[in-house]
């Protein structure tokens, strides 16, 4: 009898602690659940599997094009198991890369839209350069979904970038005004030529040179071996005039050349050459206008 | 004749009318990344030439230096307007079936470059040498429809065996 009553006594004093309400609270219609209100509540409801992107669009060879840029254009496809809707619509990147090349960027691919229940479509285009070095370059996309909010990555594609040769050469002639047969070395009167390389091309620059005619006297010829060029100058003798000499109707290397690919924009010298031309030797020949336009220009090759 | 402490002019300096010689030709296949192909396969490339720097018209004088046992040009003069950069030469090569395995040969591209302008001087103007390797690797793929020669010899084998059970029921009455 005892121990019931202390058993009456603990539940009494639990049910004390555990509600406030006193006997006649029933009447003022306290219930114990929470106030009404109004709530306006957004439930999000995100996958928790990753998406993943089963497959990158074929990227043919490309063309650089000469002195400018070339937009590439792409897709990928994005899927996500947890549904279509899952997948981040703003997510899509992608770049191009090649080792000692700096890499092409999107960071902000179009989303195209819905392909099915759990894919879509990312457009990319990137912008690539006519300096950007010929070869295989990689293609790397990524993406993510709303829900596991995991980076997904393919990069198993790839695309050449073809090789452009390709020149502006300022001034197209060269002169010297007036010189004495029998003197030494003869510097040109408006060099130096300024090779721009508005293609990817690297490697060296050649020339071939073609006899020069007079103008007046056409059978009498101006020997090509006559003339040097190289790619410095100044000093005294001129230090073209000890460059590399041509050779009548011969392609022939110029010696210290570097087409140097690059960004000819950004100055300092990025794809450009020079190139200082000197008589070291005048012939004794009649006076007279020599010219190449009986035999033909000299022309400016890039070597193989 | 005069030669000592005569002038001899090379040119004169009011024939310098233009300034500029600019062109340019991508290929898709160079020195170190050569055209790999089947033994009796054809294969067109199209040579990419271009004009986008300056304001003259000019034209490609093509000439093929190596390779004329496996590729031809149909043509040798490209005109290409200025600021321009699709006009193609495509160049059809074809690699014969007796060819070894591993065994190269070289097609080599020159073009000169002219236009109409007028230079003074000693003129100076732009060429460009494509130059690649074709590497014979394999047989070309046959023409031969496998699915096509399969499927004709399993009707075939359908018919002969509906005739032979025909023949079999008749013989048995």
């Amino acid at each position: 009898m005892k121990k019931g009553m202390i058993i009456i006594f603990i539940c009494l004093i639990l049910l004390t602690s555990l509600v406030s309400a006193g006997i006649f609270d029933a009447f003022k219609k306290i219930t114990g659940y929470a106030s009404s209100q109004t709530v306006n509540v957004s439930v999000s409801v995100s996958g928790a599997n990753p998406a993943y992107i089963p497959a990158v669009s074929e990227i043919s060879a490309q063309d650089p094009t000469e002195d400018s840029s070339k937009v590439i254009h792409f897709n990928f496809t994005i899927c996500d198991p947890d549904g279509e809707s899952d997948i981040d619509q703003t997510s899509g990147q992608a770049n191009f890369s090649k080792a000692s090349e700096t890499t092409r960027y999107n960071t902000s691919c179009v989303y195209e839209g819905q392909l099915n229940a759990t894919c879509g479509s990312f457009a990319c285009n990137i912008t690539m350069w006519y300096w950007d070095g010929s070869g295989t370059w990689n293609v790397a996309v990524n993406g993510t979904d709303k829900g596991a909010q995991t980076v997904v990555f393919n990069s198993s594609t790839t695309f050449t970038y073809n090789e452009l040769r390709a020149m502006v050469i300022t001034p197209d002639n060269i002169t010297w005004n007036s010189i004495t047969p029998g003197t030494t070395n003869q510097t040109a009167d408006n060099d130096p030529v300024t090779v721009n390389n508005t293609g990817n091309y690297d490697g060296t620059i050649n020339m071939t040179g073609i006899d020069l005619h007079g103008l007046t006297i056409d059978t009498e010829i101006f020997g090509v071996d006559n003339f040097t060029v190289d790619v410095e100058t100044g000093g005294s003798p001129a230090a073209e005039c000890d460059g590399t000499y041509l050779v009548n109707d011969t392609t022939t290397s110029i010696s210290n050349t570097d087409t140097n690919p690059g960004n000819l924009s950004a100055g300092g010298g990025a794809g450009q050459e020079t190139l200082y031309y000197c008589i070291p030797d005048v012939p004794l020949l009649s006076t007279q206008e020599y010219t190449t336009s009986k035999a033909g220009n000299w022309t400016i090759t890039y070597d193989v | 004749m005069m030669y000592k402490n005569k002038l001899i002019a090379l040119t004169i300096g009011l024939l310098m009318i233009s300034l500029v010689s600019a062109a340019g030709v991508s290929s898709p296949y160079w020195k170190n990344n050569p055209l790999v192909m089947a033994k009796g396969e054809t294969k067109t490339i199209n040579l990419n030439l271009q004009n986008m720097v300056g304001n003259n018209d000019i034209v490609f004088n093509a000439e093929l230096v190596k390779g004329s046992d496996i590729t031809s040009l149909s043509k040798t003069s490209y005109a290409v307007q200025a600021g321009t950069s699709d006009t193609y030469l495509p160049l059809k090569v074809t690699l014969p079936k007796d060819i070894k395995d591993g065994e190269t040969k070289t097609i080599r591209v020159e073009f000169t470059t002219s236009s109409d302008k007028e230079t003074g001087g000693v003129g100076l103007t732009t060429g460009f040498v494509v130059e690649f390797n074709v590497i014979a690797e394999g047989n070309a793929e046959s023409n031969v429809n496998w699915i096509l020669i399969i499927l004709t010899l399993l009707a075939l084998a359908v018919l002969i065996i509906i005739l032979w059970m025909i023949f079999r029921k008749r013989k048995s009455k």
